[in-house]
C-alpha cells in the first residue's frame, strides 16, 4: 500500500502533497472512496479530478503536470492512508474506473518495460540538458569576472537555482544553492573554486554521456536530479551473501516528519558495502519509528540476502529483494588502518568521481580529543579528524576510556563522520 | 595547500579569465610523478575557451588534491594514555537510568542518592559521567558528592576537557595545591581553597595570603567567601586587616565573617555602636494602641551617620533596591542589629528571649528591629532566640489582632530550633488549607531528616485536605511536596497511597497531579536505591562495555527511553 509513497524520492513533491493533503480550506471535494477505490474533486489552479486504486496503485489526475504521481495523487494517498475516516463511502461514479484505466498507474505489472520509460528519459534529458548549458553558461561568466564577488549576487544564485528547478535539474539546483556557504566562513573562496570545477567536471561529463557506460550515466542522471527508482534497482542481477548489519542511522527531520533510516551492509563474501535508505513521513507520530520500515535487518547480525543495487559506476545504494535465515554476530573489520580506508575511497572515486564519500568499517580506532576536536588514530599511528557532536563525543570517550574500537564512519577525504560505534567488536 | 598550481587556479578564478591567464604550462610538481594529472590538464585546455580551461583545471585539481590526500602520520605526539582499570564496582544500566531521571527532573533524591552511592563506594556508569561532569561545572555545592563517584574513568575523562577543571583541583592532592593555587583558574583556586580549609584551615589562610598582594578584587571577595570553610578564630586577624582594603566587596565579604565570630574586634565595635542606641523602658504615649500601652518596650534612636568605621567594618551606606521602603538610617541600624549577637542584648538587658521579643514587638520601628533580630538570630545561630521568635510569630499568626509587625518565618530560623521541638512546631500549625506563606510549610522544610510517623501522617492529610487550594497559591506547597518525598518514613508510604486518587471529584485546575508525583517519587526511591546494589561484573569487561556502547549509540539516534519504565 505505501508502494505509491515508496516510490517517491523527491522530499519537495511528498512535502506540497503533505500540504495538499492537510488543506482545510474547502479545496477538497467528494472525498469517498469504494473499497479499494478512492477518489476526490481538488480545487488547486483549476478544478481536477483524482482517482486512486489502493491495490494497485494506480491512480489519474486531469492536472496537467508531467510529474508522476502527481502532488494530488500523492495527496490522497496520503488521505487514504492517513486518515481514512475523512473519506465518505460511496459508489464509484463512471469517471473514476474510465480514469483508472486510460491511466498508466504506478505498479511495474501495468507498465510496459522498456518501450515508454526510454522515451520519458529521453524526453527529460532533454529538458535537463537545456538547464545544464544555462549552468555551463554562468559558471562561464563566474570565471570570466572572477568569483570574489559572488556572494554579493545571493540573489542571482536563487533565481537561477529557480530556473535549473524548472528544468527538473534538481540535483544542479541543490548543488547551486549549496555553492555559498552563508554565511561565508573564512576560506570560502577555494572552496567555491573547488565546488565550480567540480560542477563544471559535472557537466561536461553529462555533455559527453554516450560515451560513458551506462552506469556512470545512471550517477550523473541521478547527480543531475532524476530521482531514483526503486524498479530500477530490482531490474539488476540480484547480488547473494551473508550480508553483516553495520550500523543504522534514523534521521527526523522536525519540520516535515519526515524520518529516513539508513542501513549499512557489508557482505561478507563479496567485501563490498550496502546501503538501505528508508523514508517516511509520520505524521501522527514524530517520535519513534514509522511502523512501514522494515526492521528486520537487525544490527550486529548477518543475513543471507539477495541485494539489488541501483545502477551505479560505484553501487552502493540497495535494495533488499529477498532475505534468507539471520546469523548471531558479524564478522571483524577488514580495514586496519586510515590509510587502507583512503586508499578503498581513492579506489571508488576511480570509478565514479563525484561521490562524496563512502561507508568505511575500520578496526582498532582509538578516539582522543586534541584541542577543539575529536580524532581517531589507527595501529600505525596514522590519525584523521572525526566529526560528532561534542557531548556525544565526550560520552564515547568516556565510554572507551582510550581503548580500541571498531567504527563505522563515512569517509570524506578529509573526515570521519562516525556513524556508530561498533557494540559487538573487540578488534 | 602548497600546491603551486592550485595557487594559481585560485588566483585566477578570483580575479577572473578577464584579468589573468594561467600559465602555459602549468608549473610542473616536484618529486612525484605527475604524467597522468598533466595529460588529462592539459588535454582540457586544448581546443577549450580560457573559461572552460581554468573550470576544467579546478576540478581536476580538486579531485586529484582529495585523492591524493596523505592521511596523517602523527607528528611525534605520544598516543593517548589508557584510562586507568577501576579499583571499585562501575554501577549498572538501571544506575544510568537513575541518574538520568533525577537530572532530568532536578530531583531532590540525587544528592542522597549519590552520597548513597559513594558510601558503598560505587562509580557511576560510564555513560553518565559526561552528564554528572557537566552537573558539577554549573553546581559547586555538588562537586564533592560528584568526584566521589566519579572512579578513575570519570577523572581521567574530566583531564581532557578544560570545562571540566574543577575535578583537576578537586583531585590535586591536599597536600600538594600550591602548583593549582599559583597558576589555575579563579575556579579551580577557590576550589582547592575551599578543600584544603576543610582539612587544615591555618594552611588554607597561610596558602591564600601568599598570593594576597597580587589578586583582583573579585578574586580577594571569592576567597575570603572560601574562608567560610573552618572557619575559627584564629582568621580573626587575617580578616581585620581586609578590613582595611579599598575596595567594598572585599570589605563586605570581610565583615561577612566576621559578625559571625563573637569575640572578633568588629562585634565588639558594633556592639560599642549600637548600645547606645537601644535602651528599655515603659512607654507611657497615649498614641499608642490600647494593647501596647504601659508595657516594657525597647527603644531605637536612630544613627546619626555613616561614619568612616561603619564603612570600613562593611556597613553599606545605600539601601540595596530589595531594601526599598526603608529609610538610609533605618538600613544602618539594621546592618549594626545583624551583627551583633542576640545573646549580647539579653545580657544586657537582662531579660529573657522571650520578654526582649516582646518588648520589641511594642516599638514605632517594631518591624525593623524584629528583622534586625531575625536576622542576627540566623547570623549566630542562637536557638534560645530562635524559639522565642518563631512562638511569637506562630502566636501573631493565630490572632492578626495584635499587628502584622514579625517578618515572615524562614526555613533558616525553623532550622534553629532542637529537632523534637521543630517536628512539634510543625505538626501543630499544620492546619490546612496549606497555601503559600503557610507557616507550617517552613517548618517542616526545616525538618531534615526523616520524619516521624505521625508527622509523616499529618502532612499527608494536610495536604490531601489542600487539594482545592487554586495551583496559583501553592507553589510552595507542591515544592514541600516535592522535597518530602526524601522526609517521609518508608513506614508510612503505603498510609500515603490509600485512598488515593480521592473519591470527591477534585477539579481539573488543582494540582492534584503533583500529589501522583510524590507517590511516584515515593515508589521510584526504593528502586533507585536498589538499583545501588546492580553492578557490572568486573571480571568481564567486553560485555559491560558493549552495553554501554550500544547505549552511546541510542542516545545518538534520539530513541533513548530513557524514562522511568
Amino acid at each position: 500500500m505505501d508502494e505509491l509513497r515508496a516510490s517517491v524520492t523527491d522530499r519537495r513533491l511528498l512535502d506540497r502533497a503533505t500540504q495538499i493533503s492537510r488543506a482545510d480550506n474547502g479545496s477538497w471535494h467528494q472525498l469517498e472512496r469504494a473499497g479499494d477505490l478512492t477518489w476526490a474533486r481538488f480545487h488547486g489552479t483549476g478544478e481536477y479530478r483524482v482517482a486512486l486504486d489502493l491495490s494497485g496503485p494506480r491512480y489519474r489526475c486531469t492536472c496537467p503536470t508531467a510529474t508522476q504521481p502527481c502532488k494530488h495523487a500523492l495527496a490522497l494517498h496520503l488521505i487514504a492512508v492517513g486518515q481514512p475516516s475523512s473519506l465518505a463511502p460511496a459508489a464509484a461514479p463512471p469517471w473514476v474506473a474510465t480514469a483508472l484505466e486510460a491511466g498508466d498507474g504506478l505498479a511495474p505489472k501495468n507498465r510496459t518495460p522498456k518501450g515508454p520509460s526510454n522515451a520519458r528519459k529521453t524526453r527529460r534529458f532533454e529538458e535537463m540538458d537545456a538547464g545544464a548549458r544555462e549552468l555551463d553558461r554562468w559558471l562561464t561568466d563566474q570565471v570570466r569576472t572572477g568569483i570574489a564577488a559572488l556572494p554579493a549576487h545571493a540573489v542571482d544564485l536563487e533565481a537561477l537555482a529557480k530556473r535549473l528547478w524548472d528544468a527538473k535539474a534538481r540535483g544542479l539546483a541543490r548543488a547551486v544553492t549549496g555553492l555559498i556557504e552563508s554565511p561565508p566562513a573564512p576560506g570560502w573562496q577555494e572552496r567555491v573554486v573547488e565546488r565550480l570545477g567540480r560542477l563544471h567536471l559535472l557537466l561536461e561529463a553529462w555533455r559527453r554521456r554516450d560515451a560513458l557506460d551506462e552506469g556512470l550515466v545512471a550517477d550523473l542522471a541521478t547527480l543531475l536530479g532524476v530521482p531514483q527508482r526503486k524498479d530500477d534497482a530490482l531490474d539488476q542481477t540480484p547480488v547473494e551473501d551473508l550480508w553483516d548489519v553495520l550500523g543504522s542511522k534514523v534521521d527526523y527531520s522536525d519540520e516535515q516528519h519526515l524520518v529516513s533510516m539508513r542501513t549499512w551492509l557489508r557482505g561478507r563474501r563479496t567485501d563490498r558495502y550496502a546501503l538501505i535508505v528508508q523514508q517516511e513521513y509520520a505524521h501522527d507520530a514524530p517520535s519513534g519509528l514509522p511502523t512501514s520500515f522494515d526492521r528486520t535487518l537487525q544490527e550486529g547480525h548477518a543475513y543471507e540476502a539477495d541485494l539489488c543495487f541501483y545502477p551505479s559506476a560505484w553501487p552502493l545504494r540497495a535494495e533488499v529483494r529477498s532475505r534468507g535465515g539471520r546469523r548471531a554476530g558479524i564478522a571483524p573489520p577488514v580495514l586496519r588502518t586510515l590509510a587502507a580506508a583512503h586508499s578503498a575511497f581513492v579506489d571508488a572515486l576511480a570509478q565514479q568521481p563525484w561521490l562524496w564519500g563512502i561507508p568505511v568499517f575500520v578496526g582498532g580506532l582509538r578516539v582522543e580529543r586534541r584541542d577543539e576536536g575529536f580524532l581517531a588514530s589507527d595501529e600505525e599511528g596514522s590519525e584523521v579528524a572525526v566529526e560528532l557532536a561534542d557531548t556525544y563525543g565526550w560520552n564515547l570517550l568516556a565510554v572507551l576510556g582510550g581503548g580500541p574500537c571498531a567504527l563505522l564512519c563515512e569517509w570524506d577525504g578529509r573526515v570521519l563522520h562516525l556513524v556508530r560505534p561498533h557494540s559487538e567488536m573487540r578488534p | 595547500m602548497s600546491d603551486v598550481r592550485w595557487q594559481d587556479v585560485f588566483r585566477v578564478a578570483l580575479l577572473g579569465t578577464e584579468r589573468a591567464r594561467l600559465p602555459e604550462p602549468l608549473p610542473p610538481l616536484e618529486g612525484v610523478d605527475g604524467t597522468t594529472l598533466d595529460g588529462l590538464l592539459t588535454g582540457a585546455r586544448v581546443g577549450s575557451s580560457p573559461e572552460h580551461g581554468l573550470l576544467a583545471a579546478a576540478g581536476l585539481l580538486w579531485q586529484a588534491r582529495r585523492a591524493g590526500r596523505r592521511v596523517g602520520v602523527r607528528p611525534g605526539n605520544a598516543p593517548l594514555a589508557l584510562a586507568p582499570p577501576e579499583v571499585v564496582a562501575v554501577l549498572g544500566p538501571r544506575s544510568a537510568e537513575v541518574i538520568d531521571y533525577f537530572t532530568r527532573t532536578e530531583s531532590p533524591l540525587l544528592d542522597p542518592w549519590l552520597d548513597a552511592a559513594a558510601a558503598r563506594g560505587r562509580v557511576a556508569p560510564y555513560l553518565r559521567l559526561c552528564a554528572l561532569l557537566d552537573l558539577g561545572v554549573v553546581d559547586r555545592a555538588r562537586r564533592a558528592r560528584i568526584f566521589k563517584v566519579l572512579g578513575e574513568r570519570g577523572r581521567w575523562v574530566a583531564a581532557q576537557n578544560p570545562a571540566w577543571g574543577w575535578v583537576r583541583a578537586f583531585e590535586e592532592d591536599v597536600i600538594a595545591p600550591d602548583e593549582t593555587w599559583r597558576l589555575g583558574l579563579m575556579e579551580e583556586r577557590t576550589t582547592v581553597l575551599e578543600r584544603l580549609r576543610a582539612v587544615d584551615p591555618a594552611r588554607g589562610r597561610a596558602l591564600l595570603q601568599t598570593t594576597w598582594s597580587k589578586d583582583g578584587a573579585s578574586s580577594r571577595a571569592a576567597f575570603i567567601d572560601a574562608l567560610a570553610v573552618g572557619l575559627s578564630e584564629d582568621d580573626e586577624p587575617f580578616l581585620e586587616l581586609a578590613l582595611d582594603d579599598k575596595r567594598s566587596t572585599v570589605r563586605v565579604a570581610a565583615a561577612r565573617l566576621l559578625v559571625r565570630l563573637p569575640a572578633s574586634r568588629l562585634v565588639t565595635r558594633m556592639k560599642a555602636r549600637l548600645d547606645p542606641l537601644l535602651s528599655l523602658g515603659i512607654d507611657v504615649d497615649a498614641h499608642l494602641p490600647v494593647h501596647l500601652r504601659g508595657k516594657e518596650t525597647l527603644f531605637v534612636a536612630l544613627p546619626k551617620a555613616c561614619d568612616e568605621g561603619m564603612l570600613r567594618d562593611g556597613v553599606l551606606p545605600k539601601v540595596p533596591y530589595y531594601r526599598d521602603g526603608i529609610g538610609e538610617r533605618t538600613w544602618w541600624l539594621l546592618q549594626m542589629l545583624r551583627a551583633v549577637p542576640p545573646a549580647h542584648h539579653v545580657r544586657r538587658f537582662r531579660r529573657d528571649s522571650r520578654a526582649l521579643v516582646a518588648a520589641a514587638s511594642g516599638n514605632e520601628h517594631a518591624r525593623h528591629l524584629l528583622d534586625g533580630l531575625y536576622e542576627a538570630t540566623v547570623t549566630h545561630g542562637d536557638c534560645d532566640m530562635a524559639v522565642a521568635l518563631v512562638d511569637a510569630m506562630l502566636e501573631a499568626d493565630s490572632s492578626p489582632a495584635s499587628g502584622d509587625v514579625y517578618p515572615a518565618l524562614g526555613v533558616s530560623l525553623a532550622r534553629l530550633l532542637p529537632p523534637a521541638l521543630r517536628s512539634a512546631r510543625a505538626q501543630q500549625t499544620l492546619r490546612p488549607p496549606l497555601r503559600n506563606g503557610h507557616p507550617a510549610l517552613p517548618l517542616l522544610e526545616g525538618c531534615d531528616f526523616v520524619w516521624s510517623d505521625d508527622l509523616a501522617k499529618a502532612f499527608v492529610r494536610a495536604i490531601r485536605a489542600s487539594m482545592r487550594v487554586p495551583v496559583g497559591e501553592s507553589e510552595a506547597v507542591r515544592s514541600l511536596l516535592a522535597g518530602a518525598v526524601l522526609r517521609v518514613p518508608a513506614s508510612c508510604v503505603d498510609f500515603a497511597k490509600m485512598g488515593w486518587p480521592l473519591t470527591e471529584r477534585v477539579p481539573p485546575w488543582t494540582w492534584a497531579h503533583a500529589y501522583d508525583q510524590f507517590l511516584e517519587a515515593l515508589r521510584y526511591r526504593e528502586e533507585a536505591w536498589a538499583a545501588l546494589d546492580d553492578v557490572l561484573p568486573s571480571d568481564d569487561p567486553p560485555s559491560a562495555k558493549n552495553h554501554a556502547r550500544s547505549a552511546v549509540f541510542e542516545s545518538e539516534a534520539g530513541t533513548d527511553s530513557a524514562s522511568m519504565r
